[in-house]
Parts: C-alpha cells; structure tokens; sequence
C-alpha cells in the first residue's frame, strides 16, 4: 500500500512524459536528427574553413576556382556558380534559419504567454478588449504587410528603420504600462463599487490621481523619446549599426522583427484559454484566498500549469517560422548576399535547376530534413504531455 | 442571423481601410519611393509628375485624397504601367491566381478529408502510419523545394508535363499539386484528429449500439463533428494559400497577381499596391466571415449574436 | 453450468482483456451470470471493476484494437453471439437488445435532430417509411413523458435539459420493443430528483413491455428497488451473486459488506461516522496473485494474498468469490436473525 502511493507520488508529470516521449521511435528520430543538425551548424563551418580554407563567401586562393561542380570527395555538396562549396553555404544558411526559427520563436512567447496570461486572469471588459485587439490584429492579412515592410525597408533602407528603434521601444513601453494603468483603474472601480461607502470616498480622489499621475508620467517617456531619438540616440544608433553591422545582418534582424510581430498572436490566444479554465480551480482560489498576490498566482500557480499547450505549440512555431523565413529569402526579401538562409539557397538552386539540380537538392533537402525533425518531435511533446490524445 | 452577417460586414470595410492605411504609412515612411530607382528623371519632370499625383500636397492631404479614392474602389493608374488603371491590373492577374488557388485548395480538401478519414477509421495501421509519414513529410517540404523538383521529374527527366507558363490543363497540374500539397497535409492530419476523437465519443457509441452499419454511422453521425477542425482551418489556409501563390506563380512564371504584387512592391509601384492590398484584405476578411457563417450549419450548438 | 433454457441472456466465463501501454489489462476476467425472462438485474461495483465492458462485449461494441473479447460464451436468445457475423450482431443491435448510456449529455448527437436520431432506429431495423418512423418517434416520445413531443422532436440534443436528454435516450432504446434493455449507469449524471423520475420510468415500462433488463450501477440505492438479481464485481470478476433481498440481508462477501456498510442508512442515523472501504481499486494492469481484495480486506489472511479464492457455492442462487464465505455468510445470517428479533 505504502510502496504503491510511494510509485504515484514518484512519478511527476514531467519525468513521465520525458518516458513517454522516449519511447515514441519517431520523436526520438526527430530530436536526435536536430542535435546533430544543431552541432553540424554550429561547428561545421569552422571544420571545413580549417581544413579546406572555404568559407560560406570565401574561396581560398591556393585552390583553383570551380564553379558549379558536382558532388565530389572534396567538396560533398559540390560548389556553386562563384566556385564556393555549398557545404559551407548550406551549414551557415542552417546557423541562419534555426537562429530565425528560434528567435522569432522565443520573442512570440515572451509577448504571448505575458499577453494572454494578463487577459486570461485580469478577464472581464479587459480580457473582452484585449482579445479584441488581437482578433483585429489576426484578421490583417499579415504576409502582405510583411512583405512591404521587407521591401521598402531592406536594403539600405534597413538604416532608417533603425532611426525609429527609440519611438518604438518607447511606444512599446507605453502600451505595456497603458494596459496596466487600465488593469489598475479597472480594479479601482471595482473596489470602490463593491463597498458603498468607498464609492463616494475612496474612488474618486485615488483613482484619478492615479490616472493624472500615470498619464503624466506616460507622457514625459514618450516626449523624453521623441527628443532623445531625434536628437542623437536614434541615429547615431543608426550609424553605429550601419557601419558596424553589415547589410545582411541587420536584414535578420528586420526579419526578427517581422516574423516576432505575427507569431505572439496565437501564443496569446492558447495562453488565455489555458489560463481562463485553469484560474477557476481549487489551488488557484486556494491561493488566492491565502492572500497570494496576483504577480505570484499568474507566475507561479497560472504560467507552470499552462505550460504543456505553451512548449508544444512553441515547438511547432520554430518549423512555422523557418518556412516564413525561407520563403521570404526565397523571394529575395529576407537574407541578403553575402549570408544565405537555406531559403536563398533553394532559390539560387532553382535558378539553374535543369543544369545543376544539387543545387537546390543539398539546401532543400537538409532544410526539409529539419522541418521534418522538428514537427516530429512538436507531435511527440504533443501526445507525451497530452495522454488523452495517446494513440490507444 | 442577418443582423450577425450585417455587422461583420460592417467591420470588414474599416478592417481593410485599416491595412491599406499601416501599408500607405509604411510605403511612405521609408526613404525613397518610385522615381528614386532605375534611371534619374529630370527634376522638372519629376517635379511635374509630383503635381499630377498630389504628392507636392501635404502628408495629411495625401493621406485623404488616397483613402477618398479607395472608399470610391479607384486606386487610380499604376505608376509602373501608364495608362491602365489598378483595377483593371488586377482584373486582368485575379483569374490565373483564381484559379490556381481554387483547384489547389480543393485539391488539398479532396485528398486531405479522404486520407484523413481512412487514417482514423484504420488507426495504427499501415495505411495510417503511411499517409501522416507522408502528410508530415508535405508539411516539411516548403513548397519552392517541392516545385522545382517536380518541374525536374515531370518536365526535364520523364517529358510528361511542361515546365512552366499557362496554357492547357497539362500546365496546371505541377502549380496545383505544389501549392495544395501543404494544405492536403494539414488537412489530412486535422480530420484525422478530429475524426479520431469523434469516433471515441459516447455518441458514436450510441449510434453503434443502435445497429447502425459503419458507413452510416460514420458519415451521418461521425462526420460533421469530425470536420469542424477543418472549416476552421480553412480561414488561416485561405491566407497562407495567397503567399502560397506568390511563390508558386514565380516558380511557374505564371503572370498571377502574386507576382504583379511582388513587382510592384519591388518597384514602389504605390498605388497597385494598395489595390492589390486592399483587395486580397477584403477578400480575406469576407472568406473568414463565411467560414464563421458555416460553422452555424454544421453545429447547430453556435449562435450567431 | 449449462446455459438455462428460459434465459434470455447467459454469459459464460467471458474475458475480455485490453491492451494498454502499462500491459494487458484484465478488464473482465471469467465472468458468468444468467437473466431470465423479464428479469431485471443488477450488476454494482465500483468505477473500472469491468461492469461496463461486461455489457459493452454482450453488445460487441468493444473498441478493437485495444480491447479484445479473449474467450467465454455469450448467449443471447439462444445465438451465440460472439460466433455471429458482425453483420448480423448489427441486426440485433437497437432491435432485440437495446442499450442506455451513462451520460445523457454526450450520449446523443449533437449535430443532429433528435427526429433524425428517433426515426433512423426504426426505419432500420422495422422497415418504417418516413411518416411510419416519425408517428412512432413522437408516440415513443410521448411515452416516456414528454408533454408537447410534436415540436420538441425537432429540437437538438443541447436544448433539453439532462432529464430530458435521458428521457428521449430511453424513447430510442425502447423504439423497437427490444427483448432486452441494458442500462449503463442511467442516472449517474442526473440531479437526485431527476434520477428518482428515470427510475421510476423504466421501472415502468419494464412492467408495461416485458422487458429484461440489465441495470449497471454504482450506486446500491438505486438497484435495492429495482432489481431480482444482483452481482457484485470487483476488478474484473464476480465477487459474489445473489437474489436482491438474501444480498441485501445476509451478504457472503467481505467486499459486499463494505459496500453496503458505505451506503448512507438514515434509518441507523446516530452519529457513527460513514464506513469507507480502505485503500485504492488495485492496479488492474498488474494484479496480486492472491485475492484482488485482500490489500483492503478487513477479514484478510496470509491465504487470501498467496491464492486466489474460490467461487464458493452457498446456496441455489448465491455464490461468493471467497476463502471465508462460509463463515462470512453465517455471520451475516446471525446480525440478520439479531437486527430482526432485536
């Protein structure tokens, strides 16, 4: 009996769905492929610089330039039309494509899981709007803004957009503080409406100096940005970038920006659904009722419970956001020359497809490969943390 | 019901103003804009053109005049292209992306619901682990991989289709299957989980326990419930199909309004733009309107408020 | 034990096994019992004793794969159903034997009319037409007491309450006039004055239709009134069998006694604590080899956790899966003999 409740308590949901996961054969496929495709990126380039002299732009000078070769000993993924070994190029497109996939990925959880999390628990008006503004958000056909934003911003443009970087982090700042003003007053009219005599009080006099208070202190951010960004910090920031940071990188990170401020949405929405059927049980009100505050019940007690949906929809966003990345770069929008992306690649492949076919074939098929691995293993999270679903 | 559609309707025309707005701004915050590509125009000229487009005006003035002209539906002539109007570009494009996009998506709905089906009726078996082995494998090929190596196999290894451009329904069969190879992959995984956890529930039990044979019991009594992860997906599809289609057409050198859309954007060409923006928005918006709307006549549990 | 020739229903040492990811699970495990005509009986236990997947085999409507039906006999009317054509299974399904769910919520289709659920028994299995099948669904309706059947028929499932929902769950079992009615837990998910109402319901239209009826529950109030015959399973097997009223009274089986000592009595309302059998259901996927019981047993020995019991005959129609049934039985026929003289 003892040994019995001994084997139940042992078992905690996470080291029971890591057995599970174990045991699918091809989750297990799917994460050992992307270990190795993680290490062959990261240290692949360096190998082959080292031993052959290539790099992902650089043809050594003591070897003779061949341009589009085949496949040989030397060079196993052949070389490209410039005579680079395409090897190189694949591995430091891969550095490329996961970095998006797992950036983009990392930034849509930070602003979901926050986003949802305060509208799943504040609820009410505020959830009502807040979830408004992300249906609105959801309904505009995003790829057609991204791809303006692409390309008027890339290129040398890139360097404008950097002036703006400031305005933005401040507009940022305030949106954040201006929904938890609205947090903040909304529980203010609550309380002084739950007690009559507060209401005539307490209400007014606190809660307008709090507004009057915020609002001038939203105010003097904004202003204080605007000065500042259009003084010295925007664009010397711009120039420190321009020169320091060659164009395809800072095209990445338009990139970030782009695929980050459409993949938060759905994060958002499966964060709150979690959140709102979570808050309404028995620990949460426990809690509650222990007078713990609403800070530590979303980050303690609400976040931890969500987590299951929030790590198998994140894994399934990094395979998402990689093929965003890669036809964006397919269409010569996302990564610039001289870095590649695996979706670059395939379309310089593409261009001499009938010729050399391995051109695109090696970059295509690697990047399928880890999509592949990735949605595999995304499945595999899914049905170890989701017994339900557990193909009986 | 009505008063539902009506309101929808309602917010879409605003919606739509609202993308062609953030996509004008954006368009014109950025340095530089059509004049400043290709080769130099004389400043008198430039200055003469300035004048007829009202872009000597100031921002605000732009800014209504524009939104003036696309509450009226005229976008106005396209820069790159003298003398045709925006709607007439598009008017001229829609039909090859049209139908390119249509037969995909009931192509990928085909195969997909069918798949599916099998997959969950069949659970475990071979059927089952092949085709989500291949719907995983549709999901991870991007579909510029997918194209060219068909358009190797087909066209330039065994000669049974052509390579590329319109004509003929030989030329659609490689566009097709490329751009609706995703979406029968998802689709063929959506309703076998729906299907899946369908066929568990207690009134599928029920129906069973009534002597019902298995083609009735899954079609009228399974097959609704199974499909409603599908209708929902269709609204995100329809927006990933319109990207699929950019790339597909550039693929195929087909002249849809996915590569019009491309050049334009790459020639700052403003006003197709906008037309074409505004256009695929209002599209978009009101293919999401009539999935809502058809979730009502398959679960008679939502109201429309 | 041969099959009884006025049963209507007799099940031989069925088994049927599930195959799990924690191992084969031994839902029901050799059970054996006999209904006769117009019968009703009980079967009671606790959640995952293997009461439901007992019925749901009698029926073929086991999930296969995982679970399989390994071995045993059920006869049905004479037909041995396991041996039947799943074609021909189907042809008794919802026509000679009927069946009722626990959940009248999720039981029903709820993307389709309750007319279309009504009508397609009977246009299946009685051949009705259209018009046939709608007069009998409304007529059925009316039967098990919904007043304006006419417009509700048209309704959908999610607009009746849950009485009602089971109300026209029994309207579809009874469509066409089964031989048997097998009810899974009826009124475990309705209010307590709700449950009396569907009681009483069937209760009555067994009267009316000459029905046998099998009545799963867990609940012992609900099967003292109702029932000729109770069985008691306990992971998967028979712990013991007897007319209502000798269960009632002189019960064989420690587990029984537990069972019924957990049932609130407000007769004996003084204060006393309510009786809670101690422990968990065990491990179904890896049982002891002695007694399923004996971890919770309060009458235990080193025997009962080393051997299996046997299933001890007592009397014409009471056994006990036991080591000490005999002496379990005689002290319950003492505290009867007491409880009455005293």
């Amino acid at each position: 009996m003892d040994q019995a409740l001994e084997d139940i308590k042992g078992a905690s949901p996470w080291s029971d769905a890591w057995k599970r996961l174990l045991k699918n054969s091809l989750a297990v496929f799917g994460l050992i492929v992307l270990i190795v495709m993680i290490l062959a990126v990261i240290v692949g380039p360096s190998i082959i610089e080292w031993t052959t002299g290539y790099t992902y732009d650089l043809v050594p000078a003591q070897h003779e330039l061949v341009k589009a070769m085949p496949p040989s000993i030397s060079h196993p993924f052949g070389t490209d039309d410039l005579g680079r070994d395409l090897l190189a190029r694949v591995l430091q497109g891969g550095r490329i494509s996961l970095m998006v996939g797992i950036i983009s990925t990392f930034v849509s959880l930070v602003v979901g899981v926050s986003y949802g999390a305060i509208a799943g628990y504040v609820g009410g008006k505020m959830d009502n709007l807040m979830m408004r503004i992300v249906d609105i958000i959801y309904a505009i056909p995003y790829m057609l803004i991204v791809i303006v934003l692409l390309a008027v911003f890339g290129g040398p443009n890139t360097k404008a957009l950097v002036t703006w970087i400031p305005q933005i982090v401040a507009g940022s700042l305030i949106f954040i503080l201006g929904i938890l003003l609205a947090v903040l007053i909304y529980r203010r009219m609550l309380a002084g409406f739950s007690s009559t005599a507060g209401l005539a009080t307490q209400y007014p006099v606190k809660g307008l100096l709090i507004v009057i208070l915020a609002s001038a202190l939203l105010g003097i951010i904004y202003l204080s940005s605007l000065a500042i960004g259009s003084t010295s910090l925007g664009p010397s920031l711009a120039d420190w970038y321009g020169t320091n940071l060659s164009q395809g990188v800072s095209q990445i990170f338009l990139l970030f920006f782009a695929l980050g401020l459409v993949s938060w949405l759905t994060m958002a929405r499966v964060v709150r659904g979690q959140i709102l059927s979570l808050k309404n049980q028995e620990f949460v009100i426990a809690a509650k009722a222990t007078g713990v505050s609403p800070f530590m019940i979303i980050f303690r007690h609400l976040i931890p419970n969500a987590l299951g949906p929030v790590i198998v929809y994140a894994t399934l966003t990094v395979p998402a956001v990689m093929l965003t990345e890669a036809f964006l770069s397919y269409l010569g929008l996302g990564v610039q020359a001289p870095y590649a992306s695996w979706g670059s690649l395939s379309f310089d492949g593409v261009k001499n497809l009938a010729i050399f076919p391995w051109q695109l074939i090696f970059p295509g098929v690697t990047m399928a490969l880890t999509l592949f691995s990735l949605n595999f293993l995304g499945d595999g999270i899914r049905d170890a943390l989701d017994p339900q679903t557990r193909k009986f | 019901m009505l008063t539902f559609i009506i309101r929808r309707l309602l917010i879409v025309i605003p919606m739509a103003l609202l993308v062609v707005t953030v996509t004008w701004v954006l368009i014109r915050i950025a340095p530089g804009n059509f004049y400043s590509g290709e080769k130099k125009i004389p400043a008198a000229i430039e200055a003469n053109i300035r004048k007829k487009y009202g872009l000597d005006q100031p921002w605000y003035k732009q800014y209504g005049m524009m939104m003036s002209n696309v509450i009226r539906g005229d976008f106005g002539d396209s820069l790159k292209y003298q003398g045709q109007s925006v709607n007439e570009i598009i008017i001229r494009h829609l039909p090859y992306s049209a139908t390119i996009g249509v037969l995909a998506y009931l192509l990928a709905l085909l195969v997909g619901l069918a798949a599916g089906t099998i997959a969950a009726l069949k659970q475990n078996s071979l059927f089952d682990y092949g085709s989500m082995s291949i719907a995983m494998l549709g999901l991870s090929v991007p579909n510029f991989v997918l194209g060219p190596i068909l358009i190797l196999i087909f066209a330039f290894w065994v000669y049974v289709l052509p390579p590329a451009r319109w004509g003929g329904i030989s030329a659609l069969v490689l566009p097709v299957i490329t751009l609706g190879a995703i979406y029968a992959a998802y689709i063929a995984r959506l309703t076998r989980a729906g299907m899946l956890e369908v066929l568990r529930s207690d009134y599928i039990r029920t129906a069973r326990a009534k002597g019902l044979d298995e083609r009735t019991v899954l079609f009228r009594h399974a097959f609704r419930g199974g499909i409603v992860p599908v209708v929902s997906f269709t609204g995100p599809a329809l927006a990933g199909l319109l990207a699929g289609t950019v790339v597909v057409e550039r693929v195929f050198a087909i002249p849809g309004l996915g590569n019009i859309f491309i050049q334009a954007v790459q020639n700052r060409d403003e006003p197709l733009i906008l037309g074409i923006v505004a256009f695929i928005s209002i599209m978009i918006l009101v293919f999401n309107l009539l999935v809502d709307i058809s979730y009502g006549f398959i679960d008679p549990r939502i109201r429309f408020e | 034990m041969t099959a009884n020739n006025d049963a209507i229903l007799s099940v031989r040492n069925l088994k049927t096994y599930f195959q799990t990811e924690d191992g084969l699970v031994r839902a029901v495990d050799g059970i054996s019992f006999d209904l006769k005509k117009g019968e009703t009986l009980g079967i009671v236990g606790e959640s995952g004793s293997g009461k439901s997947v007992t019925n749901l085999s009698v029926m073929r409507l086991i999930q296969e794969p995982p679970g399989k039906i390994v071995d045993g006999q059920i006869e049905f009317d004479g037909i041995d159903i396991l041996k039947l054509p799943l074609d021909d299974v189907r042809k008794i399904r919802g026509k000679r034997i009927a069946m009722i769910f626990q959940d009248p919520m999720t039981s029903l289709n709820p993307f389709l009319k309750i007319s279309t659920q009504l009508m397609e028994v009977t246009r299946l299995h009685l051949g009705h037409t259209k018009r046939q099948a709608y007069e009998h669904a409304v007529r059925m309706l009316k039967m098990v007491g919904i007043s304006d059947a006419e417009q509700r028929i048209n309704n959908y499932p999610h607009e009746f309450s849950g009485g009602m929902r089971q109300r026209v769950m029994i309207a579809m079992a009874l469509s066409c006039d089964p031989e048997l009615l097998i009810a899974d837990e009826p009124t475990t998910a309705l209010d307590v004055t709700i449950q009396a109402q569907i009681l009483e319901l069937i209760k009555d239209l067994r009267a009316r239709m000459g029905t046998s009826v099998v009545l799963i529950t867990h609940d012992l109030g609900v099967v003292a009134g109702m029932t000729d015959k109770i069985i008691v399973m306990y992971a998967g097997k028979v712990f013991e069998q007897a007319p209502t009223g000798e269960l009632f009274a002189m019960p064989a089986n420690p587990y029984t006694i537990g069972l019924l000592r957990s049932v609130p009595d407000p007769a004996h309302e003084d204060g006393t604590e309510l009786y809670q059998i101690p422990g968990l259901p065990p491990d179904v996927a890896h049982m002891p080899p002695g007694c399923p019981f004996a971890e919770r047993c309060e009458r235990a020995e080193d025997i009962c956790r080393r051997d299996f019991p046997p299933f001890v005959q007592i009397n014409t129609e009471h056994h006990s899966l036991c080591h000490f049934a005999l002496e379990v039985y005689e002290r319950s026929q003492k505290e009867a003999s007491v409880e009455v003289s005293g």
